[in-house]
């Protein structure tokens, strides 16, 4: 039964990634609340079906509109374009799908053997030890964003300030104002919807009739397109080279395919025979992009397994999912439901390979989708929305919730404030919190005891050198990317 | 501690972005009345542990970016003028949403949904009247069975 939903899953995924403002974390938000009553397995199936597709999704109309659906598509555009300007659509749509597909295929392999010792490594972990990680997650998250660091950090602090509305550990009730609706505090879940889908789907009213305006580009045809699927076949060591950058950044919490796309796209571009090809339709660069982002989801999939962290907004999601079904991811996780878990690695191997059939069907349909108009979706996905929202708390705690991150959300993204570190605050805020208790109540408050946790003190080093690291990298990725297009 | 946005630049002609400015010391001040609310009335440290450096450190980060921001002035006036305008249908959307949120669990969600989807409708343009009867009346009572029927979700509905 849990297969039934891989396939509607992929295609929701393809269907909201392929829609240029529509991201897959939307997708995955909007379609929470319908797993609601299923089991727990199927219920991540079908989010992780969201996620595959989505991950394709993006570079339909990077490739032929140069809109990148998602921000892990932005380097998809930069040769899927010029090969679509010049008649190669179909081709660059085969070569992504390929790439794309290996790249899951890929990132879900390393995830196999790799979340079984990563586990057992993060058994060794304290309180102090996990503090650091959710810190390290979160500040990642808030450094990497096109906003300012302070705009980061200020939207990932007010996501764990939130948190921690309502009932504390200890008894006391912090921020209710006296309700009683908000003594269990602000339910994630519809606030996650609110914080991405609602405020992005307000900002988009006004901002024309179509999501796309040209009617002529909403036309997506099929001819060329196993054209395409064969060149990326034979240009194997590129997929492979592009998979395992992706899931490599993957791995790193709050780094994910926005950023994956981008680094291998420019290591494709430094070790090219021909770099000055790149930027005018070298299918080389769609193979790059979309290998790298699809293989991240693999990467992702381990800080969420293994630590229960977030490494992104769509992983943010699956953990509102996984509280939902009150399943907390962690190393306790793996080893006491190491059938599900091998089950969920597997069951997205399976999904990668279900994308090239599914990818390939829907790439025909891709264009009736974008002839909806906007004044029509914005009301329609919306009361989904609150309907899911009410599903989840049976109150309207839910659709209020809903409505009030949806403003919260519209006017950050207004000037400039990045959601997802809000979203990934408010999820990890009650660890952090618990663990920051443990930390202080094992001490004494005394912060001398961490001199005796070495591996807090490296985990403290690595932290700094990691967001360094990932400064630079996505400094020069970006620098150097930017330079030639 | 902060960098500037890629799409803004610095402009000696142009209007401050206040906007941007209140809005930051709005959330600034609701953090450092949050955590004055949790510290007054916290019986042991780990009450207030995370929250008031949490706190101080966020309103910190609010108020430097929005004098960041402040910094940024919009260089082309009929920009500004035009996102204003714009601003208003995300605005009145926000409100009808609100209200459908306030409101649907007393009126039902497929009466609720009618009436949310035919108001947003009319309110982004929409003037063909079977077209916005075929999307309130049929796109609620599609939604709502859905939900109630298929999902098995107890909503509150009155129709249905």
């Amino acid at each position: 039964m849990a297969w039934l939903v891989v396939i509607p899953g992929l295609f929701i995924g393809l269907i909201f990634g392929a829609i240029p403002g529509l991201s897959i974390s939307i997708a995955m938000a909007v379609f929470l609340p319908a797993t609601l009553y299923m089991e727990f397995l199927p219920a991540i199936l079908f989010l992780t079906a969201i996620f595959t597709g989505g991950g394709f999704g993006g570079a339909v109309p990077a490739i032929l509109m140069n809109i990148p659906g998602t921000s892990s598509a932005v380097a998809t555009a930069f040769d899927g374009y010029p090969m679509a300007r010049s008649g190669l659509h179909g081709e660059a749509l085969g070569t992504g799908l390929v790439a794309s597909a290996v790249g899951t295929l890929f990132g879900y392999v390393i995830l196999l053997f790799i979340v079984s010792p990563v586990a057992t490594l993060v058994l060794m972990l304290g309180p102090t030890e996990m503090l650091t990680v959710a810190i390290w997650g979160l500040l990642l998250i808030a450094v990497l964003n096109d906003a300012s660091i302070a705009k980061g950090v200020a939207a990932g602090l007010l996501g764990i300030l939130i948190s921690t509305i309502g009932y504390s550990d200890t008894g006391m009730m912090r921020g209710t104002f006296g309700s009683m609706y908000l003594l269990d505090g602000i339910p994630p879940i519809p606030a996650l919807i609110g914080l991405f889908a609602a405020s992005e789907l307000i900002n988009m009213s006004g901002c024309g009739d179509y999501l796309v305006a040209d009617r002529e580009l909403r036309k997506i045809r099929l001819g060329p397109i196993l054209k395409g699927v064969k060149a990326s076949l034979r240009a194997w060591p590129q997929v492979l080279r592009g998979s395992a950058i992706g899931t490599a950044i993957g791995i790193i919490p709050g780094v994910g395919a926005s950023v994956a796309n981008l680094a291998s796209y420019a290591a494709a571009k430094r070790l090219a025979r021909n770099p000055e090809s790149f930027g005018k339709g070298n299918p080389a660069g769609v193979i790059a992009s979309e290998s790298a982002n699809s293989s991240s989801e693999g990467g992702g999939m381990v800080t969420l397994l293994a630590l229960g962290l977030p490494g992104g907004a769509g992983t943010a999601i699956l953990l509102g999912a996984f509280a939902m079904h009150n399943v907390t991811g962690g190393p306790r996780f793996i080893s006491e439901s190491k059938d599900i878990v091998y089950a969920l690695i597997l069951g997205n191997i399976v999904q990668a390979i279900l994308l090239m059939g599914v990818g390939l069907i829907f790439v025909f349909g891709a264009s009736y989708i974008v002839k909806v108009r906007l004044s029509y979706l914005i009301p329609f996905v919306l009361t989904v929305s609150m309907m899911g929202a009410f599903a989840i708390t049976g109150s309207m705690v839910g659709p209020l919730t809903v409505a009030g991150a949806g403003a919260l959300g519209w006017v950050m993204r207004r000037y400039g404030y990045p959601v997802t570190a809000t979203v990934v605050g408010l999820l990890i805020g009650p660890m952090a919190e618990g663990e920051l208790t443990r930390s202080w109540q094992i001490s004494g408050g005394d912060p001398t005891f961490l001199l005796n946790r070495p591996i807090t003190l490296v985990m403290f080093a690595l932290l700094l050198v990691t967001i360094t690291f990932v400064l630079i990298s996505r400094k020069r990725s970006r620098a150097e990317v930017k330079y030639d297009v | 501690m902060s960098q500037m946005p890629h799409d803004q630049t610095e402009a000696s002609h142009g209007r401050p972005d206040w906007g941007a400015l209140i809005f930051a010391c709005l959330l600034a001040v609701a953090v450092l009345v949050f955590a004055w609310s949790v510290v007054s009335t916290a019986r042991r440290t780990t009450d207030w542990l995370l929250i008031a450096p949490g706190a101080m450190i966020a309103a910190f980060a609010f108020i430097y970016a929005g004098i960041v921001d402040l910094r940024i002035k919009r260089h082309v006036a009929d920009l500004a003028v035009k996102a204003r305008s714009e601003a208003a249908q995300p605005v009145i959307l926000i409100g009808l949403t609100c209200v459908f949120a306030g409101a649907a669990p007393f009126i039902g969600f497929d009466l609720g949904s009618g009436i949310f989807i035919l108001l947003c409708l009319l309110v982004q343009g929409e003037r063909c009247w079977w077209k916005l009867a075929l999307a309130s009346i049929g796109g609620a009572a599609v939604m709502s069975w859905v939900f109630v029927d298929l999902l098995m979700v107890r909503l509150p509905v009155i129709f249905l």
